[in-house]
């Protein structure tokens, strides 16, 4: 089974799934890359992996990454095959050494949506995005399925510590709530904040009348 | 026994058995199918919201020895001692956060005794397990199981010591006499709220090595047939179903339904959505009916509380809404908005409840003075109260009147012939029974805060036996399958005494833990 859908991947692969690289759309890229960037002989995304190498040390950290978030903001409509390969299983850039995880067929066609989502600037998986925060930078190594959920601790690498967040968000008034401080002790930061669907005040579920307000919520 | 298909069977029935062979034989002439198909018992079968059949699961995409439903009291202390036995022990939370209605109750919890002793201390006369046994029965008007609240109040203070040792518990130097209690055994955390416990309770099951899943919502309970075990679960996965095999036991510790308003009107159809509930969004029973689906019986559903000091116009139940709850044994005074009594302030909550609507106003008021704040609380909890414009406060009965919309000459003369009453020990109006700690309100500054029932708790649930083992439609314990906390019913009758769900919960959520964890995988 295994060898049978290797073989087909094989054969389709090279005929059908073959894009073209850079240069077909960027027949100038060097110019576009301006004077301050070094050379790149040749074409295609494996060419930029000896600087910007996905698996370099610290490429999934909790972090701004402003090469792929370039790339991903900048090329919405081009095929995903044109800088990836994945045979249904692993996920990578083609050329790297290391997948950038495992993913399904479903999986990508999750991403995808994700990825238009972002592109539309609605939520707060697009603010990261502008702010030059790539997919790594919440889902660390891997490819986020559908339902995949962001521990806290990357949001605090960045917004944190909470000590410091409770802090911001401190009310003028005590008797005010804190969103950052509530009568739950520790709350997860996906409790209230959604990267890709409308963030909510969880604290209103019971608090209607709390004047809370959420960055990319209603 | 003649024509007996055609009605309900009941176990308390002299006939039962004869009953039970003869269904178990049509259930089972219905399932012939199973016996080859591999078809999962499903007594939906055929409804609308059912499919006809459903499919066991051919593979576990999961296992562990003990699978919890439920990260509340019941739910951690069930999680703690499995884990403590040495069991793999997963809980399974719904909701984004851990806690359930637990986390967000008023921080109360009965026992008639502590390691603390601070009943002694604070000098609040005599208790024992036998006098909270018979408030507890008396207030729920003899409908609760003796057998069962036995077991609370026995091993309530066991379960108290054991979060103050091993959790870190701390608990308020407080201890009050609250409704429905003829002694002064309502223990405060220092926290004043719910969350003193489950804190305590989830350090100890984590300590432990049980494992906590939120946003993780059941889906179905897995068995296979009307004499067999549960097998394990299935939860909603963001790809599709994920089934959990539990080697040892499920424990179902997920709450009452005090949030679905359709439920509960099923049950009590007086209960519609003009009442404000005090529960968080997830009590919406729905393990329950998957109970049901594979045979476990509930009882007393009907029975369902309403909290009568929420806040009026959201049905919250914060930190100041426990104050009239506690306060009673300490002489505060319950008005309605003319400012007269109306209830006897130690009454049970459902007395206190309908007496409330009888007043055919929209909020009644808890009046209490400064002398009593150290007896139910905290100053600065009063403090931050006032700043959130819930206690409203005045230097003179008169003017607390008038802030509340009242004629204070009117709330003045309620006062001081309340306070008569208590020198006199002796109540004409309501025929309030007194005790010595109870003060008389001679002095300002004086506070008020507003009130109102709003749906609290569910005593009905599934029927269980003293080993928290859940008991199905024949009166016989569902084999590996255990519930604990409100999820339960039978326990608490028709009105559960305010104080008794938190070691209800603790206490036999350990009996289920322990349980659970003595099945062999």
């Amino acid at each position: 089974m295994k060898a049978w859908a290797l073989l087909i991947g094989l054969l389709t692969l090279p005929a059908f799934a073959a894009p073209p690289g850079c240069a077909a759309c960027h027949p100038d890229l060097a110019a576009q890359l301006g004077p301050a960037h070094p050379k790149v002989k040749g074409d295609g995304i494996q060419k930029c992996l000896p600087c910007h190498d996905p698996a370099r040390k610290g490429a999934s950290e909790a972090a701004k990454n402003p090469f792929a978030v370039k790339l991903h903001r900048g090329h919405g409509g081009v095929d995903c095959a044109v800088c990836h390969a994945g045979n249904g299983k692993t996920f990578s850039v083609k050329g790297a050494k290391k997948p950038l995880g495992k993913a399904t067929a479903d999986d990508l066609k999750a991403a995808r949506a994700a990825f238009a989502d972002v592109a539309e600037g609605r939520h707060l998986a697009s603010a990261h995005a502008k702010a030059g925060v790539s997919c790594a930078g919440c889902h660390a190594n891997r490819v986020p399925g559908k339902g995949d959920g962001v521990e806290d601790g990357r949001c605090l690498a960045c917004h944190g510590p909470m000590d410091a967040l409770v802090e911001r968000t401190r009310p003028k008034e005590a008797h005010l709530p804190n969103p950052h401080k509530s009568h739950y002790g520790e709350m997860a930061c996906t409790a209230c904040h959604f990267g890709h669907q409308k963030s909510v005040v969880m604290c209103k579920d019971c608090h209607p009348k709390f004047k809370l307000t959420i960055t990319h919520g209603e | 026994m003649e024509n007996s298909k055609h009605e309900a069977p009941t176990p308390e029935r002299p006939d039962g058995d004869s009953r039970r062979t003869f269904l178990k034989t049509s259930l089972a002439f219905g399932l012939a199918t199973a016996a080859t198909g591999g078809f999962a018992l499903d007594l939906g079968a055929g409804s609308a919201t059912s499919p006809a059949k459903r499919k066991l699961p051919t593979k576990w995409d999961e296992s562990y020895d003990v699978v919890i439903v439920g990260s509340g009291f019941a739910g951690l202390a069930a999680a703690a001692e499995a884990a403590g036995k040495g069991a793999s022990v997963v809980i399974l939370e719904k909701m984004p956060v851990y806690g359930g209605n637990s986390i967000i109750n008023g921080g109360e919890y009965n026992a008639w005794t502590d390691e603390l002793h601070l009943r002694e201390k604070l000098g609040l006369g005599e208790d024992s397990a036998d006098t909270h046994k018979n408030d507890t029965l008396k207030g729920g008007d003899f409908f609760g199981s003796p057998e069962l609240v036995e077991v609370l109040t026995a091993g309530a203070p066991k379960a108290l010591d054991w979060m103050i040792d091993e959790g870190g518990l701390k608990l308020r130097n407080v201890l009050n006499r609250t409704g429905g209690h003829s002694k002064y055994r309502t223990h405060t955390c220092v926290e004043g709220v719910g969350r003193g416990f489950t804190e305590a309770l989830r350090k100890i099951a984590e300590k432990r090595g049980a494992k906590m899943r939120l946003k993780t919502e059941v889906s179905w309970i897995w068995r296979k047939d009307v004499d067999g075990p549960v097998l394990g679960l299935e939860v909603k996965g963001p790809k599709g179903p994920v089934n959990i095999r539990a080697r040892k036991a499920v424990v179902l510790a997920s709450g009452g339904f005090g949030r679905d308003v359709a439920m509960r009107m099923i049950y009590n159809p007086s209960l519609n959505a003009g009442y404000n509930c005090t529960n968080h969004k997830g009590a919406t029973g729905e393990m329950i009916r998957f109970a049901q689906a594979v045979g476990a019986d509930l009882l007393h559903m009907a029975f369902i509380q309403l909290y009568p000091y929420a806040e009026p116009e959201t049905g919250i139940l914060d930190a100041p809404a426990v104050y009239p709850f506690r306060g009673p044994g300490f002489g505060i005074v319950y008005v309605d908005e003319k400012g007269k009594r109306f209830v006897n302030e130690v009454e049970r909550r459902d007395v206190v409840s309908r007496a409330e609507l009888a007043t055919g106003g929209k909020k009644t008021f808890t009046i209490f003075n400064e002398a009593m704040i150290p007896k139910m609380g905290t100053k600065e909890e009063v403090e931050m109260g006032m700043a959130r414009g819930r206690f409203v406060k005045a230097d003179t009965l008169e003017e607390l009147g008038r802030k509340l919309g009242m004629d204070g000459a009117v709330l003045k003369d309620t006062i001081t012939r309340h306070n008569g009453y208590i020198k006199e020990k002796k109540d004409p109006e309501f025929n309030k029974t007194f005790s010595a700690p109870m003060l008389t309100m001679e002095s300002g500054p004086y506070y008020a805060i507003a009130q109102w029932p709003a749906v609290h708790h569910t005593m009905g649930g599934l029927r269980t036996d003293k080993e928290a083992r859940v008991v199905d439609i024949w009166g016989k314990p569902i084999p590996r399958l255990y519930a604990a906390g409100e999820v339960t019913g039978g326990l608490h009758g028709a009105n559960r005494l305010g104080g008794n769900a938190t070691p209800d919960a603790t206490v036999f959520g350990r009996i289920a833990g322990l349980n659970a964890a003595a099945e062999k995988a």
